[in-house]
């Protein structure tokens, strides 16, 4: 995997943590166990137009992209609350969480490698 | 690498983190207690449990960590109704933890009566710096 193209950096939860591997793969573990189900319960509430759901499970997520360095997919995620709180955009959300979807697979394949470096 | 200096403000803290996500529950218990020599941390899940609270606690926070959005009752309502106390727990110092640092967000959460605010993710310096702002 090329370093240019990683979409996570561990930078900012190293000084979170102050480098504790206890306390990074604690983060770790738990994000990768509870994203997977945001993003379904996001694709659920999107398929019902429950637009105020997606805004919130969107809104929750946001954050926790930016603990693990995920920029890209932390904007992502705030034009998802943007788009779901307007009233003119929200036909474009369905595809901007496949989107998210996809980022998630890469995402979390970089996470697990950390994992395994950490509790090696 | 966190600045490792732990913090002392001269006395034991006793917060309130007001979260709904147990993501960032955590992430924020664990940060305050690396943080701060002596602090206690209680946590309430929405608004309305932190009122209920704030109203049932013996003794006034020396500090309550407010998220913004969240469902039932959302922070700025929280904090109005904080404010509305007829006891000394009305002047509780209120720092926001929010997602959305826009110009808009800021002002609602000021305009609704809190104290300060800091960006989520935070960074622990800045946490522990707006804190001791906040409670010396």
């Amino acid at each position: 995997m090329s370093e240019q193209k990683k979409l996570t950096d561990l930078a900012f939860l190293r000084n979170l943590t102050g480098g504790q591997p206890d306390k990074m793969i604690k983060y770790l573990r738990m994000f990768l166990s509870g994203t997977p189900q945001s993003i379904t319960q996001m694709e659920l509430h999107a398929l019902s137009k429950d637009w105020s759901a997606v805004k919130q499970t969107a809104h929750s997520i946001k954050p926790q992209l930016g603990y693990f360095g995920a920029k890209g997919s932390e904007d992502l995620m705030k034009q998802i609350e943007q788009y779901a709180d307007s009233q003119t955009d929200n036909d474009k959300i369905p595809e901007m969480i496949n989107n998210f979807r996809q980022q998630y697979e890469t995402i979390s394949a970089e996470l697990e490698q950390e994992l395994n470096i950490l509790t090696a | 690498m966190m600045d490792d200096v732990v913090a002392d403000p001269g006395k034991p803290l006793h917060l309130l983190l007001v979260e709904d996500q147990p993501f960032n529950q955590i992430v924020a218990v664990d940060t305050l207690e690396s943080l701060f020599k002596e602090i206690k941390v209680d946590v309430a899940n929405n608004g309305r449990e932190a009122l209920e609270m704030v109203i049932a606690s013996s003794k006034m926070y020396d500090l309550i960590l407010m998220d913004v959005q969240m469902p039932e009752m959302d922070g700025y309502e929280a904090t109005v109704q904080i404010r509305k106390l007829i006891t000394k727990k009305s002047k509780t110092p209120i720092m926001a933890m929010t997602a959305n640092v826009i110009k808009e967000e800021i002002e609602k959460c000021f305009s609704s009566g809190m104290n300060d605010f800091i960006a989520k993710p935070f960074e622990p310096s800045m946490l522990r710096q707006k804190i001791m702002q906040l409670v010396v």
